[in-house]
C-alpha cells in the first residue's frame, strides 16, 4: 500500500462515523428498533454493534504496535447482539462509543510510520492481520452498517400496515 | 464477594469519570505536562493510560463473558506510554472514550447472572483472572489515577511530595492494569 493510500483510507475512517450519523438522522423510535426479517439487527443493534466493534478495533491496533507478532481473537457478533442485549439498551452511549473510540484510534493512525505499517499478527480466523489489513478492514466498517441502516430504514418505510 | 459488594463496586467503576475530570479541572497545558522527574508520568500521560487500560478492560470484559475460559494477554503499561506518543496527544478525545467505555460497560456490569459471575479466564502473567478480579481492579483504577492527577498538581506548586515514586518506588501503591 502507498504513504497516499493509507491517507486516502484513514481519511475515510475518519469520516465513518459522521456517517452512521447522517444515516441515522431523524430516526423514529419504532423504526430504530425494526428488524428487516427474524435473526437481522435493527438499527438499534447496528449502533450497539459498531460501539463494540469499534472498542475492539481500537484495542487489535493499539496490540499490533506494542506486542511482538500477537494473537488477535476473532468473536462472534451475533453471540454479542443477544449475550449484551443490543435491542434494550439505550443507544446514546453506544453512538458516544463509537466515536471516542474511533477519534483515539484515529490519533494513533496519523503517527505510524512505515515500519508501524508492517507489523502484523494473527487473527485466530481469518490467520495473518497486518496494520494495513486492519485500516482496509476499518476504512469500510462504518460505511458497510450506515448502508444497512439504510435499507433497514427504507424497509420500515415499505413495512406491510 | 455478595451482591451488595459487586453493587458497591460498580457504583464505584462509573463514577472512575467524574473524579478524573474533576481532578483535570482548570489544569493548564504547563500543568498536563509537568513531571516530578524524567521518567515519571505527566497528567497527560496518566489520561491516556487510563483510557488505553479501560478499553483494554472493556474488551476483556467482553470476551470473558462470551468465550470458555478466554486467554487474557498482558498489558505493558510502560510500552504504551512510549510507544503511543501519550505525551503529544490531546486529552480530551481520551476522555470521552472512557467514559463512554464505562458508561457501556456498566450497562453490562447491571445485567449479569449468577453463571456470568463464575466466568473466568487465565492472564498471561497473572493466571486465574475472574470477573469478579476484573470489578475489583477497574471499580479502583481510574479513581487511582484521579488521585494521582491531584497529587501531581499539588506537587509541582511544592504544596506535597511527588507522589507515586518512578521506577524503584513502591509499585504497590500504584494500581497497574498487568
Amino acid at each position: 500500500m502507498t504513504p497516499t493510500e493509507r491517507k486516502t483510507l484513514i481519511a475515510t475512517y475518519k469520516a465513518g462515523y459522521d456517517e452512521v450519523v447522517r444515516a441515522l438522522a431523524g430516526v423514529a423510535a419504532d423504526e430504530r428498533d425494526w428488524r428487516p426479517a427474524p435473526g437481522e439487527w435493527s438499527a438499534r443493534e447496528v449502533v450497539h454493534h459498531l460501539a463494540d466493534s469499534e472498542t475492539i478495533a481500537g484495542i487489535r491496533l493499539r496490540r499490533l504496535l506494542i506486542e511482538d507478532r500477537p494473537v488477535i481473537q476473532g468473536y462472534d457478533e451475533a453471540d454479542y447482539a443477544r449475550r449484551f442485549r443490543y435491542q434494550e439498551r439505550p443507544w446514546e452511549p453506544a453512538l458516544r462509543a463509537f466515536e471516542a473510540a474511533r477519534a483515539t484510534t484515529a490519533q494513533l493512525l496519523d503517527s505510524m510510520t512505515e515500519a508501524d505499517w508492517q507489523r502484523s499478527g494473527t487473527h485466530t480466523e481469518s490467520g495473518p492481520y497486518s496494520a494495513e489489513g486492519w485500516l482496509r478492514i476499518y476504512a469500510d466498517h462504518a460505511y458497510v452498517h450506515a448502508e444497512q441502516i439504510r435499507k433497514n430504514r427504507a424497509g420500515w418505510a415499505d413495512r406491510p400496515r | 464477594m455478595t451482591g451488595a459488594e459487586r453493587a458497591a463496586l460498580i457504583a464505584r467503576y462509573r463514577l472512575g469519570h467524574g473524579a478524573l475530570v474533576a481532578a483535570l479541572a482548570g489544569a493548564t497545558a504547563a500543568e498536563l505536562d509537568w513531571r516530578p522527574t524524567p521518567e515519571a508520568w505527566s497528567a497527560r500521560d496518566v489520561v491516556h493510560h487510563v483510557e488505553d487500560a479501560e478499553l483494554t478492560g472493556a474488551v476483556r470484559l467482553r470476551r470473558l463473558l462470551t468465550e470458555d475460559a478466554p486467554s487474557i494477554p498482558a498489558f505493558d503499561e510502560e510500552v504504551y506510554r512510549e510507544r503511543l506518543a501519550y505525551a503529544t496527544r490531546p486529552i480530551e478525545p481520551a476522555l470521552d472514550a472512557i467514559r463512554a467505555a464505562h458508561v457501556t460497560t456498566a450497562e453490562l456490569l447491571d445485567g449479569l447472572t449468577a453463571d456470568d459471575w463464575a466466568r473466568a479466564g487465565t492472564h498471561s502473567d497473572e493466571g486465574p483472572y475472574s470477573i469478579e478480579r476484573w470489578l475489583a481492579f477497574h471499580a479502583a483504577h481510574t479513581q487511582e489515577h484521579a488521585a494521582q492527577i491531584r497529587q501531581l498538581r499539588l506537587a509541582r506548586v511544592g504544596a506535597a511530595p511527588p507522589p507515586f515514586e518512578p521506577s524503584g518506588g513502591a509499585p504497590e501503591l500504584r494500581p497497574a492494569l498487568r
